[in-house]
């Protein structure tokens, strides 16, 4: 009994993420880069989220600490320093995720990830979910499953959008809304059949 | 001889579709006048013109020619009006029409290009905007008001009273009559069929996709009964012809342009919306959740299609 | 317009477009950076304000220290130097919030300390090339104003369609539209206006080689 209560709060959290608080169809988190990915199509999906996913998991697991030990300081303004220990959490986990890839000798197979790992480190969904775990004072295990959720939230919002961008493109677009435009209005209708769901904006 | 050619556009290859769906439409219409007054063919005319004067700016920013005989826009402004109650304000009728067709057709191209259903994307809107004005109904039979609807008196849908835990009390007449508080067109269960029939005759619409829908939907309401104290039958009964299920099975789901192609895929976009739909009813912020299930299922058309042609063209060429 | 004006518009037009980033680059609409607070955020002016005053005060003296400290040598980890300058100078820009706003930051939220690994602050880690200084200065402040007209722009319409006022005050009498003040509200604006920016550039760009043709 003890153990699946855990393992129940780990999902659930994750679920959370993945779909009422998605970190782009509520949160808008990391959309720029999203918009991006989606135009350029030259990203290769599976590689960018699998490095996303270790860079937040290892990121949260360093920020509940960090974080922790920031809000047991005596300074009166944390919020100033936040972002920079967040930051520094997730450039540590950087570094961490890139010596994991560069030890092992295969470099032909890492250099791929390795250009990919700046992009998947300095996101705003990275940021994003490090700030609502540290400031909504959520348990290790809740972070940590929150975070996995986020990540996969965030891979999952952008093999939709993809799918849909492969189905529009075919069509007669309007030149003016090629690209950008109908790329966010898609994900903006999305947003708002999950919204439908939710009834209400999480708190930001 | 030549500027007679110059003159006529051919008909768009639309054409025929888009009015025997508006021509399915016309018995509901009818029936809401019938039971609302005058309120819904006002609003209905309001909703045409609306999608007319959209069509036509749109043709004029994008130097083409005002195609008439496009008229799904019309379409689309019929089937969100009449799932609307006939007291909503002329205001929401406007908005969600222009909605409905600037963004959710022009914009990803015209006919025959978008992947949302527009209507439903109207409704959406029009729900989230105006949430209390959405969900409350005229009693049949009163006196709704053509300008000033505030003394029209409102209830509550029975897919409200299933969200609270209870079971709606309709007498099966009434029922199947469509004579009881629901959005202005959806009620009427018999006209329903009836025009799903003649659809289907028309080859209009499929018969697995709806079935599918309904089927998943139901069994859903079997297996997972929302309300604990109610009879399967009732349940059941009463699940399914509320909250525009079954008007949105026949209308609404087999859009041409946002549903898949393949009949193994539309098999599988039925059951997927059936679950949404049911998801949406349950642990859903709005009673009538099947518009934005439908909207979610629509991002999945294109990969269904997608994966069950492949399935297809792999078994057929095992087979040879 | 003089022949030799609108000959010398037309052979640099691409050129002269692309280095625009107020108007006609305009790094919001056209590049799509900036999008998260703008999309979530930017629901009153208030809001705009807090933002604004936020990436005003962050991108210029992020752009220029990262400049100094990115000498070339290690390009790997410009990402790195960029956010954690960022996160430096955020330090100054949370005390310069406060002061102004106080306890009227919290209405944006986490969108402000999220500002600091916002592309538009950073993107510039992603050339490896190192930056002149008097080039960060500049384009440093071209795409702050350039965000700035996109975020006032957003925020005073969502504002007016979702609430019917203007910084607090009643304008209408009733919202237009409620859902502008929602996510997806936001996403399907922004992303009209971003159509609507791009048929305004064409326009200019017909009118500007109808001129040259003219002549």
């Amino acid at each position: 009994m003890t153990i699946v209560e855990p393992i129940l709060t780990f999902f659930f959290y994750a679920i959370v993420a993945i779909a009422a608080q998605n970190a782009i169809f509520t949160r808008a988190l990391g959309v720029s880069r999203l918009v991006k990915i989606v135009d350029d199509g030259s990203v290769e999906l599976f590689k960018f989220g699998a490095l996303l996913t270790a860079v937040q998991l290892i990121s949260s697991l360093l920020s509940f600490f960090a974080g922790r030990a920031l809000m047991g300081l005596a300074l009166p303004y944390k919020s100033a320093f936040l972002p920079l220990v967040l930051v520094l959490c997730s450039a540590i986990a950087f570094f961490i995720v890139l010596l994991i890839l560069v030890l092992p000798k295969k470099r032909a197979l890492a250099k791929d990830y390795v250009t990919l790992l700046p992009m998947a480190t300095f996101n705003c969904s990275i940021l994003g979910t490090l700030l609502l775990t540290s400031t909504g004072g959520y348990t290790l295990l809740q972070s940590l499953g929150f975070s996995l959720g986020s990540a996969v939230g965030y891979v999952l919002a952008v093999v939709l959008v993809n799918e849909g961008q492969r189905k529009i493109q075919n069509r007669g677009l309007p030149a003016t809304f090629r690209g950008l435009p109908i790329t966010l209005i898609y994900i903006g209708i999305l947003a708002l059949a999950i919204y439908g769901f939710s009834g209400h904006t999480p708190a930001i | 001889m030549k500027q007679d050619e110059k003159n006529h556009l051919p008909r768009h290859a639309d054409f025929a579709q888009n009015s025997d769906m508006l021509f399915a439409l016309f018995p509901l219409a009818f029936m809401a006048v019938y039971l609302y007054g005058l309120r819904p063919a006002l609003m209905l005319v309001l909703a045409f013109f609306t999608a007319s004067v959209c069509d036509f700016f749109v043709a004029k920013l994008r130097s083409q020619r005002y195609d008439a005989s496009e008229n799904s826009s019309l379409v689309f402004a019929a089937l969100f009006t009449l799932m609307l109650p006939a007291t909503a304000s002329y205001a929401i009728v406007v908005t969600g029409v222009v909605v409905a067709v600037l963004v959710g057709k022009h914009a990803f191209g015209g006919a025959g290009n978008y992947p949302f259903h527009p209507a439903a994307l109207g409704y959406a809107v029009v729900t989230v905007s105006w949430p209390q004005q959405i969900f409350r109904y005229p009693t049949p039979f009163t006196h709704v008001g053509l300008w000033d609807t505030s003394a029209a008196s409102l209830e509550d849908a029975s897919s409200h009273i299933l969200r609270t835990g209870g079971v709606p009390n309709i007498p099966s007449l009434d029922l199947t009559l469509g004579n009881y508080a629901g959005p202005m067109g959806t009620t009427f269960v018999l006209v329903i069929v009836a025009v799903a029939l003649y659809l289907l005759l028309r080859h209009r619409i499929s018969v697995e996709l709806p079935l599918a829908f309904l089927a998943t939907s139901a069994l859903i309401s079997v297996l997972f009964p929302r309300v604990a104290t109610a009879g399967t039958f009732e349940l059941v009964k009463y699940e399914l012809l509320s909250g525009a299920l079954l008007y949105t099975a026949v209308f609404l789901l087999c859009e041409p342009s946002t549903a898949p192609k393949n009949r193994l895929a539309r098999v599988v976009y039925g059951v997927l919306t059936g679950f949404l739909t049911m998801m949406f009813r349950y642990y859903g912020a709005y009673e009538l959740g099947v518009c934005f299930a439908l909207l979610l299922a629509n991002a999945f058309s294109g990969y269904l299609d997608r994966v069950c042609s492949k399935a297809a063209f792999q078994r057929r060429s095992k087979s040879l | 317009m003089k022949q030799e004006n609108s000959n010398y518009l037309i052979n640099n037009m691409d050129r002269l477009m692309q280095r625009d980033r107020i108007f006609l680059n305009n790094p919001v609409f056209m590049q799509g950076l900036g999008l998260a607070p703008i999309v979530v955020a930017a629901t009153t002016l208030h809001n705009a304000l807090v933002l604004g005053l936020g990436v005003l005060l962050l991108l210029t003296p992020t752009r220029l220290v990262a400049a100094m400290v990115c000498r070339g040598r290690w390009p790997r980890f410009r990402g790195v130097a960029y956010a954690l300058t960022a996160a430096v100078v955020y330090i100054g820009v949370w005390f310069a919030e406060n002061a102004l706003f106080g306890v009227g930051m919290q209405t944006v939220g986490l969108y402000l300390p999220l500002l600091v690994v916002e592309p538009i602050i950073l993107k510039r880690y992603e050339r490896t090339q190192p930056e002149r200084l008097g080039t960060a200065v500049r384009k440093g402040l071209v795409t702050t104003f350039g965000f700035l007209l996109a975020l006032l722009l957003v925020a005073a319409l969502r504002e007016l369609l979702g609430a019917g006022t203007l910084l607090g005050y009643a304008v209408a009498s009733r919202p237009v539209l409620p859902m502008a003040q929602l996510v997806s509200g936001g996403f399907i604006l922004v992303g009209v206006l971003a159509a609507a920016w791009r048929w305004m550039r064409n326009l200019i760009k017909r009118v500007v080689s109808m001129e040259a043709n003219l002549k």
